[in-house]
Order: C-alpha cells, then structure tokens, then sequence
C-alpha cells in the first residue's frame, strides 16, 4: 500500500488537455479538452462517452503513456509518468496487448520481475491471479496466441492486478467477455471497492457502469458534458415507484384510481419483468450446481468409476 | 577518453581537427541532454526505490523477454545453419600448406562464420523487437508498469546480447570439437609423411654409403613438431615495437638515432619521406633540394669492432635516383623518375647537394576545394657504390634532407609558401623488408665490417620485462625468416645477431646463426649486459655475400610460453561478442523511432559506415578524381551548376565523414588475425576491445534514450 493520505485525491486532473498535431495534410485533432477530473479514494469512478470522447486518452495521460498539451494530472498524488507512483497502479487496456510468445505463467511472472518481487512471491502471485481470473489450468502453459479472447482477458485483468494495486484502471473491462464473465467483472470491481482500492473505469455498457460505479463523467468529443453520483443522475425526481408482490387485481385497479384522483399523469402498470442478465446468470447458475453435484456424485466411492 | 581512444585509432588520418571537433561537439551536446534528463532513471538502475528495488531487476525482466522472444523465433536454427554452412565452406577451402595452414584456416571460417550470423540474426531480431512492440501495442501494458524508458531500452540490449553471447557459446564448442578432429587428422597426416620421408632419408644415406644412390634432403623437423605438439597452440609473443631497415643504423645514449642509406646497385635501401599538405590552391611548381652528408665506412682499430666513419674521395661522384609523387589519388600523372648528380658544397666538406625542377606543375588543386589534402611522396637512394648518405631526422623544414621550395604563382606576388617539415615515412625498397647480405668478397670470419644492411629492432622496456632469462641471463630470441638468394646458392644462409640498449655497453654479439627459409629459428642471447630497464634492440644482418634474409615487424621476437587454443578461442568469441553488442545496440537505437525494415537499413548502414571511415578518409585526403576531377573539370569551374554541385558533393562526403566519427568503429574488433597467426590474443588487447565497446555504446544509448523519453507509446 502506497502512504498517500486518504484526502489525496486518487486521481485530479486540472484544465487536462491532449491534442494531436496535423501533418501534411492532416488536422489537428482535440483529443481532451480541459478536462477537470477529481476521483475519490476507494471509489468507483466510471469514465462514459462515445467512440471518440476522449476515454482511452485520458487513460493514456494518467498513466504517463503520451504527454498531455495542456493542463497537469496527479495520479495518487504525484505527477503522472512518476516510476514509483506506478508500483500502486494496476492497468487493463481496451485490449489485450500482451506478449504472444509467452504463456500465462510466463506473463505474470514478467510483471512480477518488474515490481520486484522475488522468487516465492513470484510464484505464490501469480498462481494466486490466475485462480483469481478463473483461468483454466490447462491452458496456463500454452502461448498466448493460442488464447481465445476471453482467455487472454483474463491474463489481461490478472497481470493488472498483480501488484495489489491502489488504484485499478481498467479500460472497457468486460470487452470480449462473454455474460458469465461479464458479471464474474463487475463482481470483481466490486470487489476492489470493498478492498479499498480506487477503480477508475472506462466502459460503452452503459448497465454495467451503472450496477458498479459511484459517481460518473461523461465525456463527449473530448469535453466533460457531466459528472456526479449515479443516483443524481439517474433520479427522475417527479415519477413516483412502488413495487409490491402478491397485490390482489381489485386493489391494484383501487391505487391506479387513488393516484388518478390526486392528479397523477402517465401511470403505467404492469407485471414486473427481470432482466435478461437476470435470467441468463441463474440459469447458468443451476447448470453449474448440477454438474458439480454430478461430479461429486461420480468421485463420491461406491459410486460407478469411484474409488 | 574518447579522444584518447580516436587517437590509437588504426589509420589515423592527417585531417583537419575540426571533423573531430565537430564529432565531439555533437557527442558532447547528446551526452550532456541524456546526464540532464536521465540523472534519474540512472540513478534508479543501480540504487533501491521505496518498494521497487534496483533497475536492475527490472532490466533482466526485459532482457529475459527478449530471449523468449528470440526462442519463439526459433533462434536455434541459426547454430545449425552456421555448421552446415562451415562444414561445406571447409570441405571447398583448400590450403596453402596442409600441414600448418589447416587448422587456422578453418579456425578462421568458423569464426567469420559465427560474426556473420550472429551479426546477421542480431540485427533483424533487434531491429524489429521494439518495432513489433508498437505495432502489437505490447508496449503500452509494459509502459503502465514501474519501468523507465531507459530500462526498458537497456533490457532489450542485455537480452539480445545475452543470446548472441549463448549463440557464441554453442557455436564456440561445436568449433573447438570440430578444429580437436582436424587437427587429430592433421597430425596423423604429419607423423605420416615425416615416417616416409625419414625412410627415403635413411634408405638413401644407406645408399650413398655403399657408394650409391642419390642425396635426399633430411626429414622436415616442421613435421615431426606438428605430429608431436600438434597445432593447436596459441604463442605468445612479444614482438618489437618497431623496426627499420637501412645501411648502418646507430642508437645512441641520448634516444636518437643516426641511420645511413647504403648506395650501391646491391643496396635495398630507399629513404621515403612524405610532405603533408602544406598548399592549398592553385598551381605548385616546386623546386626539389636534396641536401645530405656523404662518407665511406672503413674497419676499426681491431677485428669485430664496429666500423668508423671516413670521409670520400676528394672529387667523388654521388649519383642519387628520385622518384616523386605528387598528386597520390587524383589520376594526375605527374610523377617523376630521375637521376641527379650531386656535388660536395665548398662551404661544408662532406656535405653533398642536388637540385630538381620539374618541367611540368606537380600539383594542381581547384580554388574551391582547398580542403583537398595532396600529399608529396620523395624517395631517394643512392646509387654510388661504398658510399653512405646520413639522414637526418626531420625535425623542422630546415634540417631535413630533402626540401621543397613552394612556388605558387597563382597566389600572390611573392608566390613563396612556408613549409612543412616531411615526414620520414620508412626505408624500404618496392615494399619488401629485405635485408641484403655484405659486398662480394666478405668472408665472416674476416674481421672486416659488415657492410651489409641491417635490420634493426625496438624492444620496448616494458615488454622486456616479461622475457624470461635462466640463471646466465641468457634469453631466447626466436626468428622467423625469409631467405633468398641471388648467388653463393650452396651456401647456408647465415646471420648475425646483435643485442644491445642505450645504455653505452657495446653489442653483444651472436655470429653466424644458421636460418632456414619458414622454419622458425631460436637464438640463446647472452643478455648479463643488457638491461631491461630501457628499450632493447636487436640488429640483424645477414653475413653471406648475394643472401637476403626478408624480415616483417614481429619476424623477430621472444616467445612466451604458450596459452592453451581453447583459451585463445574464446577470446576471439568475446572479440565477436562485444561487436555483436554494439551492433544491437544500434540496431534498438534506430528501432526506436522507425519500423523495423527501416530500422535495418540504418543499423547496417551504421555498420558499413563503421568499417569504411577509412574510405570516407581517403575520399576526402586524396580528393577522388570521379567526384571532384580536378584536373579536368577546370574548363567548367565558372559555372555555377557545377559549383554547387563541387559543393553539394564535397558537403555530403564531410558530412558523412563527421557521421562515421560518430558512429562506433567496428574495424577495431579483430577476432581473426591472432587465430589465424597461431598467436594468442594479449589480454591487454581484450580488454581495450571491451572498454571500446562500452564507450562507443554510451553516445548511442544516449541518443536512443533522448528519442524515446518523450515518445508517445499509445
């Protein structure tokens, strides 16, 4: 853990500014402009827009990988690009870029090299975040390139969390995962939050950011359009909810002339409906209870191919 | 440092300072921007950050991605290849001398072979591993993590370099295994061939003592040392600092030395002095001044004593041969091959002089390229029988032998320049270091002086040191000579050998020493008399009238126990190591800005540039008649295309030039010349060679540093 104070903020930017000069023939291009950023300790911290908003850029800035035009940043309360200020970060980019030669061990074990840990440490890690992503043992030894997308994500989001870090960045996280593991993500960042960490997100699903994040910025075409708590920003402060079971027909037909009475407008009933994601993670649910109960039996002695 | 280690540089060449200057100005600017804005990634290699640890860890993480990399490449191809490659270059490769050539020769093919892969594979590999970064954006994950630029760079450097360095290994195994079967082949040869020709021998002598049969010549000893040492050997030497050949050469306390041309058809002897540029436009008409004493050598007071001086015949006549070339380079055909007469000045007796005016201007350089650097070569010898020419040392324009008076009527009224004093270049007759045996006549045992050449040798002090002596002070020098012979061909060729310093003890003197051509020769010098505390000489002479013995520099010289081969190889594999790490160090350099086919084309254009500055040199010291046609191209000079094409032209081989000063000098890693010599590579040779390679990475590293420091990975 780094010994930043906690009213450090994790991450300020002030008047942060990225544009892409023209050559030739090309325009300049305004990446970010004066952007003004303030992410809490342990929070998380959901960075919205469209293609093109500015997102990956300011990503990009914090974490030293291009230099900024105008404006200045503070990641954990030093200067972005700090060496030592790195050791407390943990990065997942859009994509996975990570070495194809390699395979998942020999990834994590790179890393670990770099943030100095020695031998046992190495070791004890990196099995640990490769359970921790749900890996399949199986294919922790094969190369990379070898990897399905899904699969190389995981690498991607172990070796961001190698170090423990303070502050987690993580660029579209659930990008090539499929609804398991996207849930299994958004479970994870959860997670961090109730460690303590900071988790700066960036991400186009929108229900994913969210189910998880504290506060969110919206950016479009490099300007910060808005910024606050997701329940600021999501309340609609004049339409009135109330959800109940078992309430017989006679008495909803009662509450819908009550409310037409007081003056209420655009009242709409109906039976409630769960969500797609809902349905689909209990499903999943049951089948994998099933076959682990199945396996149990199998292993259990006495049982056929039992011991 | 760096201008110590320009200075030792092979081939240094005359030039302005000011390509030097220039070089060490830009280097000087790159290393003061990488000390002002990497003090702290430095500073962070080799001391421990809070939680982080050294760079040094991180720097082998790099490296060790590397080599995966490179195994993923399937790098283990490249050994194999080389040893195909090898083993059919050595079956085509016949050579020379079976029995002593074979073993080096192949040596030699496995080395080139391995620097020639290594090289080779190294560059493609360094060259595309940053490029390939960028492109797979591998290097945005990596530059999220505690790691800087600078590390990252060296990592990649140490992790190419540590493959090329297993590369050699393997390969250097594989070479010593396979020179232990040829030279085992070798040697069974040898004992083969020595066992039949000590049988003809014998059959013969047994012959001729019955009163028959035909003489044989006795078994070559050469066969019986290769059949029973073998030729993996690596001998040390230690070889005189210098030598030089001339008619009587005298090493005097004081550190100066008198030498003599000998004059006579039979003398070998030229005195070769080269005049630097001292002119720098127009048309030269000189006139040549030869200027030398002159006197005869007679036999001192007793037998063996050295001889004395004596002056000439009143009235005698000196003819000298002159040949001059002036303009070396330019396709100006201007030399001159003369004979001048020489007269005693009636001002000093004994001294003697001659004038020389061409008829045709000897030198013409362009107005607009005074940079061109025309040396005048002058080479003199004497044609009288018995008489011998004292030369000078050049020590100023004034007292020197030969003067040039510089009339230049293109560049003013008194068209008179000052002048340079030349330079003696050597003694020396059409490149072959002969040393010629005394007049006809001469008879070793006579007590008259050799009047023959000698050869003289420089043993420096601090070598001497290292020659062992056993408990008489006795010391033995080892020769390697050349014979020939224009008459007296039955008989053994002989030569004296004189071993003395400046310390005013006379020579001591070893006498009619048998010598064979190309076998090597060992003499036991009494050295009580000699110190090793100042520079040892050893003259030789050769004592059989119509002999010459042919000497090269290390010809003569004492010989160390020898180190094992196996040692000698893997100094050569080092040598090739420590190339190999400078061209990868370009090789990431130029990968960091650029993709990877361009990245090549630049390290190996570095590379080539880094072996051929002595061609730019020559480009620009001789003036390159197909660039610059001086002599020609007069009619078109007021043109104004062909001036600023001169320009362009003489611009861009500067700029290259100062470009090659930049770049590391890859002629100075020589892995071959010892192995192929039987010679081991001095330690001291090694190390200068790494301390090359570490300073000529540093202005590279510093320039790759200042590129990627600021450069946008994402």
């Amino acid at each position: 853990m780094s010994n930043i104070p906690d009213e450090v903020p994790a991450i300020g930017t002030h008047n942060l500014t990225k544009i892409y000069p023209g050559f030739w023939n090309a325009a300049k291009v305004t990446a970010l402009s004066s952007l003004n950023l303030s992410v809490r300790r342990g929070e998380i911290f959901g960075l919205l827009g469209p293609n093109g908003s500015g997102k990956t850029t300011t990503i990009k800035l914090l974490l030293g990988l291009i230099s900024a035009t105008g404006g200045t940043a503070e990641v954990l309360g030093k200067p972005v690009g700090d060496q030592q200020t790195r050791r407390y970060l943990g990065y997942l980019p859009e994509e996975t870029y990570l070495y194809r030669f390699l395979n998942a061990r020999q990834t994590l074990d790179f890393y670990a090299r770099i943030f100095n840990f020695n031998r046992v440490q190495r070791s004890r890690a990196v099995d640990h975040y490769l359970d921790f992503v749900g890996l399949d043992p199986a294919v922790r030894n094969r190369p990379l390139r070898t990897y399905s997308k899904g699969q190389a994500r995981r690498v991607g989001l172990a070796q961001a969390l190698l170090n423990d870090p303070d502050l987690v960045i993580l660029d579209e996280p659930t990008s090539g995962l499929d609804p398991i593991g996207t849930l299994e993500m958004k479970e994870l960042i959860l997670q961090l939050k109730r460690a303590g960490k900071t988790v700066l997100l960036s991400s186009h699903q929108l229900a994913d950011v969210e189910d998880v994040c504290d506060r969110v910025c919206i950016l479009y075409r490099g300007v910060k359009e808005v910024e606050g708590t997701v329940d600021e920003l999501l309340e609609v402060k004049d339409v009135f909810k109330l959800e109940a079971r078992n309430v017989p027909e006679s008495v909803q037909q009662q509450m819908v002339a009550l409310v037409q009475q007081a003056g209420g407008d655009e009242i709409r009933t109906g039976r409630q409906r769960s969500r797609l994601e809902d349905l689909f993670k209990r499903l999943v649910a049951a089948k994998r209870s099933d076959e682990s109960a199945a396996a149990l039996s199998a292993a259990a002695p006495g049982a056929p191919g039992g011991r | 440092m760096f201008w110590l280690l320009a200075q030792q540089a092979p081939d240094a060449a005359p030039l302005s300072r000011g390509y030097d200057i220039t070089a060490w100005v830009l280097i000087g600017i790159a290393l003061l921007a990488f000390a002002l804005t990497a003090w702290r990634d430095v500073f962070h290699i080799f001391f421990r950050a809070k939680d982080l640890g050294t760079g040094l860890s991180r720097i082998w993480a790099v490296a060790r991605t590397a080599i995966f990399e490179a195994w993923s490449a399937r790098i283990w191809i490249v050994p194999l290849l080389w040893l195909v490659a090898i083993l059919v270059i050595n079956a085509l490769v016949v050579p020379y001398d079976e029995a002593t050539d074979t073993v080096a020769l192949k040596a030699a093919v496995c080395l080139y072979g391995q620097s020639f892969m290594v090289l080779v594979v190294m560059l493609v590999l360094a060259c595309f591993s940053i490029a390939r970064e960028r492109e797979r954006r591998t290097i945005i994950t990596t530059g999220a993590k505690p790691l800087s630029r600078l590390e990252f760079f060296l990592g990649k450097i140490v992790g190419f370099s540590a493959i090329s360095l297993a590369l050699l290994l393997f390969m250097g195994v594989v070479t010593y295994g396979y020179l232990l079967v040829v030279e085992r082949n070798v040697r069974t040869t040898a004992a083969e061939k020595y066992r039949i020709e000590e049988e003809h021998f014998q059959k013969s002598q047994r012959g001729m003592a019955g009163g028959g049969g035909e003489a044989v010549n006795p078994p070559s000893q050469a066969l019986k040392n290769i059949a029973d040492s073998g030729v993996l050997v690596a001998r040390n030497l230690i070889a005189p600092a210098e030598f030089q050949i001339a008619g009587l050469i005298q090493h005097n306390p004081d550190g100066t030395t008198v030498r003599s041309l000998r004059g006579g058809a039979s003398s070998s002897e030229r005195m070769i002095l080269r005049f630097p540029t001292f002119y720098s436009h127009g048309s030269l008409f000189p006139t040549y001044h030869f200027i030398f004493p002159a006197y005869t050598l007679r036999n001192g007071p007793n037998p063996g004593d050295p001889p004395v001086f004596a002056p000439l015949r009143p009235g005698t006549k000196i003819s000298i041969r002159i040949v001059i070339s002036p303009t070396t380079g330019t396709g100006q055909e201007r030399t001159v091959d003369h004979t001048l007469e020489m007269f005693e000045t009636a001002e000093v007796p004994g001294l003697y002089y001659a004038q020389y005016t061409p008829e045709i201007p000897q030198l013409y350089i362009p107005d607009d390229h005074p940079e061109l650097q025309l040396p005048i070569q002058v080479q003199v010898s004497c044609l009288t029988s018995g008489v011998y020419l004292g030369v000078w040392e050049c020590a100023n324009a004034d007292n020197s032998n030969v003067i040039i008076d510089q009339f230049a009527p293109d560049i003013g009224t008194h068209g008179y320049i000052p002048l340079k004093p030349p330079q003696i270049v050597g003694f020396e007759k059409y490149d072959k270091q002969q040393v010629a045996g005394p007049s006809d006549g001469y008879e070793p045992r006579s007590g008259r002086f050799n009047d023959g050449e000698v050869a003289s040798f420089r043993f420096s002090a601090q070598d001497m040191k290292r020659v062992p002596r056993d408990k008489d002070q006795n010391a033995v020098l080892s020769m390697y000579l050349d014979v020939d012979k224009t008459s007296n061909y039955n008989l053994q060729t002989l030569v004296d050998v004189d071993v003395y310093n400046q310390l005013g003890r006379p020579p001591t003197r070893v006498s009619n020493v048998a010598v064979n051509e190309k076998i090597l020769t060992e003499v036991t010098l009494p050295m009580k008399d000699v110190s090793d505390t100042s520079d040892t000489f050893v003259d030789i002479r050769c004592a059989i009238p119509g002999h010459w013995v042919a000497v090269v520099r290390d010809s003569v010289r004492f010989e160390l126990s020898s180190t094992p081969f196996l040692i000698n190889l893997v100094k050569s594999e080092l040598v090739i190591f420590f190339s190999a790490v400078l061209l990868i160090t370009v090789a990431v350099v130029a990968s960091v800005r650029v993709n990877g086919w361009v990245a090549i084309l630049v390290t190996a254009t570095a590379y080539f540039l880094g072996n051929g500055i002595s061609q730019i040199q020559y480009l620009l010291t001789s003036g390159a008649d197909s660039l610059l046609a001086p002599g020609e191209a007069r009619q078109y000079q007021s043109q104004l295309v062909f001036k600023a094409l001169g320009f362009l032209q003489v611009l861009a081989i500067k700029a290259v030039y100062v470009i090659c000063l930049l770049l590391p000098d890859f002629r100075l890693f020589d892995s071959t010349t010892d192995i192929l010599q039987y010679r081991n590579m001095p330690w001291l040779e090694l190390g200068r060679d790494m301390l090359w390679m570490g300073l000529f990475a540093i202005p590279p590293i510093a320039v790759g540093y200042l590129m990627i420091r600021k450069q946008e990975l994402a």
